[in-house]
């Protein structure tokens, strides 16, 4: 069993009560992706927002490809499309 | 303001003074005597809102990354660089709780010229849009709602 820090930014804070501050999985599949998968089935509506073209995940305080491994203690950071200026 | 090699980036709760952001890209560049032009450009808190049923905002609430935020837009200034020759360039970007009428971001770039300067200012917003690790929340007295991505600024970010 993977876990780690969740971080949720923007719209995505409308998910807290459901996804929690922490991730986890049990495996085998540790990539990004099916971190995401997994959120997805908790959160109803999630799927809206990580399939949008501008959506990234930030690992440890770094942008990172949805096929990144995960290991046991990353801060994973789901960043919405951004809205600044 | 500190400048570091000719960047001068902030993210801040503080509210922000534009003749002071003007006038440190202006004396940055001073010393040097080949500055003929400074773009400087405001983005401000209007009060009219679509999105909230009576189209008015009382707050508007900017969330971000502190790890990542500086970083990604030291990123764009570097990308501005790499296109265009500047001299001083400033970009502040508030965070927190902001009214009507409060200055969200100041972009101040100097060049030799008047090209430059506003392609660069352009470019620097254009990319700030939709790169930069900062969400919008519009709050009043009766809802919040998130502010929602525009296309229109991933086409003026893509156009470059």
């Amino acid at each position: 069993m993977l876990e780690g820090d969740l971080l949720l930014f923007g719209c995505l804070n409308d998910f807290e009560s459901k996804l929690g501050s922490r991730w986890s999985l049990a495996g085998p599949e540790t990539r990004v992706s099916a971190l995401l998968e997994e959120l997805s089935e908790r959160a109803p509506g999630l799927d809206s927002v990580i399939n949008t073209p501008f959506f990234k995940v930030a690992v440890n305080n770094k942008v990172e490809p949805l096929d990144w491994v995960l290991s046991d203690g990353d801060t994973v950071a789901l960043l919405p499309p951004v809205t600044g200026g | 303001m500190v400048f570091e090699q000719g960047n001068c980036v902030a993210v801040t709760q503080q509210m922000l003074d534009v003749a002071a952001a003007y006038t440190s890209v202006r004396d940055y560049e001073c010393d040097r005597g080949d500055l003929g032009a400074v773009v400087v450009f405001v983005g401000l808190v209007r009060e009219f809102d679509n999105s909230l049923a009576d189209g008015r905002l009382q707050i508007l609430r900017l969330q971000h990354y502190p790890e990542l935020t500086e970083a990604s837009i030291h990123a764009i200034v570097e990308q501005a660089r790499s296109r265009w020759q500047l001299g001083g360039v400033l970009v502040q970007h508030r965070v927190g709780d902001l009214v009507p009428t409060d200055e969200i971001v100041v972009v101040v770039v100097g060049a030799r010229h008047r090209a430059e300067a506003f392609d660069a200012a352009r470019f620097l917003m254009d990319q700030l849009k939709t790169r930069v690790m900062l969400w919008k929340q519009v709050l009043n007295a009766d809802e919040s709602k998130w502010v929602a991505f525009k296309q229109s600024d991933a086409d003026a970010a893509g156009a470059w």
